[in-house]
């Protein structure tokens, strides 16, 4: 595979949230608001980076009954250290994002790309594809909090769009967040099987 | 992975290396990050004595950590003197339970303990649209006058919820039944209307109970 198409991979084609139906927890929970959720999406592509590319170096000496556990302890330290950046540098968006850092050592996205890819795979490769699996995470709460946040606070980044309006506040709740999602992954599927017709055996 | 390198001896190795290289990265970040993020608390204490006293400035507050201030939220209150050197008030740390988390408040009272300066909700994590609009400040600027660059730096508001508690004096708080006569509650968040008030006044009182009614008995 060429060097863009393993970039390219996980922005679209094979996007965590949209098709593989990964991390979806903190998609839901962080997309309220676009500030909230693109402070999310860098978090977890920066645990993502560090922990493809450490994985993918370690790769030769993990011994394979025990990858889980280091790949664990691998994620969690990135975690922290980004934990520890963003209430030092950032803390109001530490504040907003609130449990759901810590939480990132368990969005599946992550331990997914270092079992599937990055143990597999050579560093430069693994970078690459955490870049694109990042990336793509990012974009999805991107559309999802652009939604929410319009629909559910009436505002963007947190400045008002139309003055007046009542918004909806159900589309910042649950669920809101399960409606959105749910149509989102329709519409996304539909788009992906018109055109094909179904297989009867 | 390796299948060779699967006996136990390696497995241990390896897991104790990678342990030992994660608190390393971890131990050298924190010292990093350590005196950006005890800077960043400090600033959030002061930021929220400096709301509920705006005329008091940064060394004009005096903190008062004493048996006697063993009942407050946290072991402590704060003196409040103005440039002159006369105490204004007192700042006081309450918490309550509200909906989903608990609220903690920072109480501006006067040096009689009869009427609240002010208050200033310093943590909550209540229902975002509803319990968490104690926290909300009316921003009027559109995006329309963000992008078309129509923007006035306006100084930070005061949260519409919280304003309204200044300069009350404390029979301004009438509970009936489960409400607060005077009190303009959060729209469909009576839980988290009443655990900011019910904190705020309970703290005023038990304050006014033990170190002034005290010092008036000595």
């Amino acid at each position: 595979m060429s060097k863009w198409r393993i970039f390219k991979n996980g922005l679209f084609k094979n996007n965590p949230v949209f098709v593989v139906y990964l991390g979806l927890c903190p998609t839901l929970a962080t997309s309220t608001g676009i500030r909230d959720g693109f402070g999310m999406g860098l978090a977890a592509t920066f645990v993502l980076l560090g922990s493809n590319t450490i994985v993918s170096a370690a790769r030769r000496i993990i011994p394979r009954k025990v990858r889980i556990p280091c790949f664990i302890v691998i994620i969690a330290t990135f975690v922290t250290i980004v934990e520890l950046f963003l209430s030092a540098y950032q803390p109001a968006l530490y504040k907003s994002l609130g449990l759901f850092v810590p939480l990132i050592v368990v969005n599946c996205i992550i331990l997914y790309r270092a079992e599937s890819f990055a143990s597999k795979n050579r560093v430069f490769d693994s970078f690459l594809d955490a870049l694109g699996m990042g990336f793509g995470f990012t974009l999805a709460l991107l559309l999802l909090a652009f939604i929410r946040e319009s629909l559910g606070k009436g505002t963007l980044l947190g400045y008002t769009l139309i003055p007046g309006f009542e918004p909806a506040v159900i589309m910042i709740l649950p669920p809101g967040a399960f409606l959105t999602i749910g149509l989102l992954m329709g519409f996304f599927n539909w788009r992906k099987n018109r055109g094909r017709t179904a297989k009867c055996d | 992975m390796k299948k060779r390198g699967d006996s136990a001896y390696n497995m241990v190795i390896v897991l104790a290396l990678l342990c030992a290289a994660a608190g390393l990265a971890l131990g050298g970040t924190y010292r990093v990050t350590r005196g950006r993020i005890e800077a960043q608390k400090e600033r959030e204490r002061m930021a929220a004595l400096r709301i509920v006293f705006p005329q008091v400035k940064k060394d004009g507050f005096r903190e008062v950590s004493s048996p006697k201030s063993a009942f407050a939220a946290g072991g402590k209150y704060h003196e409040a003197y103005d440039d002159s050197g006369k105490l204004v008030g007192y700042a006081l740390e309450a918490a309550g339970t509200g909906y989903s988390s608990t609220i903690r408040v920072t109480v501006g009272i006067d040096a009689k303990a009869e009427e609240i300066r002010g208050i200033k909700i310093t943590f909550q994590q209540e229902t975002p649209g509803l319990g968490a609009n104690c926290e909300a400040v009316e921003v009027e600027e559109t995006l329309w006058d963000v992008l078309v660059g129509k923007r006035e730096k306006t100084p930070a508001r005061e949260p519409k919820f919280q304003a309204q508690f200044r300069g009350k004096n404390l029979d301004h708080f009438v509970k009936v039944g489960n409400k607060y006569q005077n009190i303009d509650g959060l729209t469909g968040a009576t839980i988290t209307t009443n655990a900011v008030t019910d904190a705020a006044v309970a703290a005023v009182k038990e304050f006014k109970k033990r170190i002034l009614k005290s010092s008036d008995a000595e």
